[in-house]
């Protein structure tokens, strides 16, 4: 007898719906699977012939065929093997063939007939509800991400015999069999855990208001920032405290996230992601992880940072191969990969982040702890390509804070050493930023251009129009300053950025100054 | 070396040529050059030379080595070179020439020959400028302040063309329109060290480069110290701008006391390692650098007034409201006065001006843009968004 289930599929971050056929009959006995399958799906026959027996289900003694459509699809994954147990359970007779209608199946199998969670729900349910299907089975632990697409109607489930008992009702309770599921979903996610605490409060950061005015900008025009210090001033914690600031996700943003980390397989607790992504690898991190490696690659450190922030602690350590990566994500924001696979385009636009020290010892220009040549200088900054330095509006250096420069700041504002500075913490920031934002939003309404990090040539004429004397000082400050038609634009773009934080409609001739101040620091290094 | 300068390297053609010669012998060093050239009582008459008089002069040993030399296959090769260096505009100087500078001559291991590309310096006075290859901005600013005022009065500026201080002070000799020569420890078709070849192609045009060792030498750090005793012997009057208590820069100090140089020293503050050695030298009877003037004075010479207004004015040369525009002059000459030759970030000076009491103290975004009207009218220089004086007129 043969029967047909709906199923999901994964293809690098796109999902496409797939049918699950099988057919028993007459025949010597065994159990084939066909349908370009890789090896883990391959090995689902033992899962399921011992899952199907602990189930109490026999296995019929005939020839079972099982076939994976589109068969010209290379499948991989674990999310095939409910749907084939199920399939077989209905071959059998044992299930109607109508109850499979508009239903999605999926779920990886235990020799227990436990159903385990799977990667790439979210953009499993969300491709299913594009085709017109409504329904979906999926495993229990996978249940709040399905969920979060509010079109369908998702069943989670624990075991197969849980499936089948489902799959057995009609329309009235199964609804009644989801609201319960849910219910218990419900009280494992424990929903009065408190949402995760910023990692980093620019409250807690004395002084460095440099610093924090560089990370206020980057954060309100989405610039991509470089802070140069010596060990210890506090640029890894400036970058940290990045995602503190910059207004939270859109709904659509969210989605768009919180799929790439479904198939990714990091979606904690299958909720959704509310905060900025903030991924900071190693700088041992190879190509193919900054990228995304795999015959169908999985996402990369660029596609994990889209809609956030990337940073790069101690960039120059960095290959300089993995970094100029990054180039061509940054410059049109998202990733095209030819792999083994085929073609693949992943989103990544993401806000570079990056710390660097200004030479091998890190004291530079501080000659009385730093003894590096010129050259060594050099040698140490020329992992980082001009191109890739060009891509970065801001370049700020952080001078760290010593003790009795805390204790001053302390003595200067009587009693509340400990407080932060007025309107330089998270929460005051973020406002500001939010502000900014919404400024760019109505500038830019209609024209596909969301921030003024993300300005090209051609928009920086139309949106960072200059009064006449503010040309004047542009002109001057190129010349003498060596600016070239390219170190421009990104002064602009930030100049723009500056001028929206204080509200102001025109670019100012403060705003210039202190976006070339925010070039200069970047100068040593491209000698 | 084209045109009229050319004559004064064919006169002695036939001499050069031999020195040439006599120098590329193998197994013949500088000294048993010089002796053979007095023995002989001139160049061209060495390779006459009875075996009895080579024997008496250098020995057995020796003598055999010259008698190979002789040979008239290694001299025509010896002289293909000298013609070949000729053309590649690269002129020898032996020891005996007119040209060979007189103070190098006086000092106890004069080099029996020096090769060198430019023109030599014309000026009767020369200031060896030397000091830390990793040097402090202040260090610079020093090198390149004094460079260019001693360079200005026509004192020729000697240095090693090395990274730092000496690279600097070249740089700022020329750009005074002076007289510059590079001291190097390679031979003079090579440059050392790689980013320095700005310097070397503007000396090769405007200044002079000189070496003891043949072209195509490879830099090596055995042949740098005796280079040192160059560089000092062809001066009057070394400066030392920045070194630490231990800095190779001492060296080329004990050799200019052994020729009898003067010595100056820049004093730097004594919290400053990089400032460490010529404050010692200070202490230890140098000469206090702490102005250029009385170097001048101490070589007899004077300032030049001219000059030094260009100096002077060479930072600030942009009129200040082409920069500025509606910017608050009081406010700039305050955040100018908070400035030093030390580089410092902008939140130290916000802090500085917010401890002044009279007047009100400016935003760190104004402070920002100050300090970039400063650098585009060239009296701030930065340094990884640290800024620091340049051109301090004192």
């Amino acid at each position: 007898m043969y029967c047909h289930i709906h199923t999901g599929g994964l293809r690098g971050l796109e999902s496409y719906v797939a049918q699950v056929e099988v057919d028993v009959s007459m025949g010597l006995p065994c159990f084939e699977m066909v349908g370009l399958l890789a090896s883990e799906v391959k090995e689902a026959r033992e899962r399921i012939r011992v899952a199907l027996r602990n189930a109490g289900v026999k296995m019929p003694a005939e020839k079972i065929t099982v076939n994976i459509s589109p068969a010209g699809i290379h499948k991989a994954g674990t999310a095939f093997d409910l749907p084939v147990a199920v399939g077989i359970v209905a071959a059998q007779g044992m299930l109607l063939p109508t109850c499979f209608a508009g239903v999605l199946v999926a779920g990886e199998l235990g020799l227990d007939a436990s159903v385990k969670p799977i990667r790439g729900v979210l953009p499993m349910v969300l491709e299913g509800v594009r085709q017109g299907i409504t329904e979906f089975v999926l495993p229990l632990g996978n249940l709040s991400e399905g969920m979060l697409v509010e079109e369908a109607s998702v069943m989670g489930v624990e075991s197969l015999e849980e499936a089948i008992r489902y799959l057995r009702c009609d329309g009235q309770e199964r609804e009644t069999m989801r609201k319960k599921a849910a219910l218990q979903r419900k009280a494992a996610d424990n929903p009065e855990e408190p949402d995760e605490r910023e990692e980093v409060d620019y409250g807690d950061l004395y002084g460095m208001r440099e610093a924090k005015l560089a990370a206020l900008t980057s954060a309100a025009g989405f610039h991509n920032v470089l802070f140069i210090g010596p060990p210890g001033a506090g640029k890894t914690m400036l970058a940290r405290g990045l995602p503190s600031i910059l207004p939270p996700l859109e709904p659509a943003e969210r989605r768009e996230v919180s799929a790439i980390y479904s198939v990714a397989g990091r979606l904690p607790k299958g909720k959704l992601i509310r905060r900025r992504p903030f991924v900071s690898p190693h700088h041992t991190v190879s190509g193919s992880a900054m990228a995304g490696g795999g015959t169908v690659p999985m996402p990369g450190m660029v596609t994990l940072a889209h809609r956030g922030v990337l940073f790069l602690d101690e960039m120059a350590q960095f290959r300089r191969a993995t970094l100029d990566i990054l180039r061509q994500p940054m410059e049109d924001g998202r990733i095209f990969l030819a792999k083994g696979g085929g073609h693949f385009v992943y989103p990544a636009d993401f806000m570079l982040a990056a710390s660097a020290n200004p030479c091998p010892c890190g004291f530079y220009p501080d000659r009385n702890r730093c003894r590096c040549t010129p050259w060594e200088i050099h040698q140490y900054f020329s992992r980082i390509s001009g191109p890739l330095l060009d891509r970065i509006d801001l370049c700020c250096s952080v001078q760290p804070v010593s003790f009795s420069g805390l204790w001053d700041l302390g003595r200067r504002r009587p009693g509340n050493a400990l407080q932060a500075e007025k309107g330089w913490d998270s929460a005051a920031m973020r406002e500001r930023v939010m502000a900014a934002r919404e400024r760019q939003a109505h500038r830019y309404a209609g024209t596909g251009i969301a921030v003024n990090g993300r300005l090209r040539a051609g928009d920086i004429l139309r949106y960072c129009r200059l009064g006449e004397k503010e040309q004047r000082y542009m002109e001057e400050a190129s010349q003498s300053l060596h600016c070239s038609a390219r170190a421009c634009h990104r002064v602009l773009r930030v100049a723009r950025t500056l001028a929206d934080l204080e509200g102001a409609e025109e670019i100012g001739i403060g705003h210039l100054g202190q976006a070339l101040h925010y070039r200069k620091g970047e100068e040593p290094y491209r000698t | 070396m084209k045109g009229q300068e050319g004559n004064e390297w064919e006169e002695d053609r036939e001499a050069l040529l031999e020195t040439f010669w006599l120098c590329s012998v193998r197994g013949i060093g500088p000294v048993s050059v010089r002796r053979l050239v007095e023995a002989a009582g001139g160049a061209t008459r060495v390779k006459d030379l009875s075996r009895k008089t080579l024997e008496e002069v250098l020995g057995a040993a020796r003598a055999d080595a010259l008698e190979r030399g002789r040979q008239e296959k290694q001299r025509q090769a010896a002289f293909a070179r000298y013609y070949k260096y000729r053309r590649n505009g690269i002129f020898f100087l032996p020891f005996w020439h007119a040209a060979y500078p007189k103070r190098l001559r006086q000092i106890a291991d004069f080099p029996v020959a020096l090769y060198g590309r430019g023109k030599l310096p014309r000026g009767k006075k020369a200031a060896a400028i030397i000091g830390a290859r990793e040097c402090s901005a202040y260090g610079s600013w020093a090198a390149r302040h004094f460079a260019a005022a001693l360079a200005a009065a026509g004192v020729t500026v000697v240095s090693g063309m090395a990274r730092g201080v000496d690279g600097i002070a070249g740089r700022a000799a020329l750009d005074a329109g002076g007289e510059s020569v590079a001291v190097l420890g390679c031979g003079v078709d090579v440059c050392y060290p790689p980013e320095n070849r700005d310097l070397y192609e503007r000396l090769i045009r405007e200044g002079c480069l000189v070496s003891e060792y043949p072209p195509d030498t490879e830099p090596s750090a055995r042949l740098f110290p005796a280079r040192n005793r160059i560089i000092s012997g062809l001066s009057d009057l070394v400066l030392v701008t920045e070194a630490r208590e231990k800095s190779g820069t001492l060296i080329t100090v004990d050799l200019a006391l052994e020729q009898g140089r003067d010595v100056f020293a820049v004093p730097g503050r004594i919290t400053d390692a990089c400032s460490g050695g010529c404050n010692r030298l200070i202490e230890n009877g140098a000469g206090m650098a702490t102005e250029p003037g009385r170097l001048l004075r101490e070589l007899g010479m004077e300032e030049n007034p001219d000059a030094k207004a260009q100096i002077g004015q060479r930072g600030s040369g942009r009129p200040p409201d082409a920069c500025g525009k509606n910017a608050d002059q009081t406010q700039r000459t305050r955040i100018l006065r908070a400035l030093d030759t030390q580089p410092k970030g902008p939140e130290e000076i916000w802090e500085t001006l917010a401890e002044e009491q009279d007047a009100p103290s400016p935003s760190l975004e104004e402070i920002l843009q100050e300090l970039i009207g400063l650098c585009m009218e060239g009296r701030a220089g930065c340094a990884f968004g640290r800024y620091f004086l340049k051109d301090a007129g004192f």
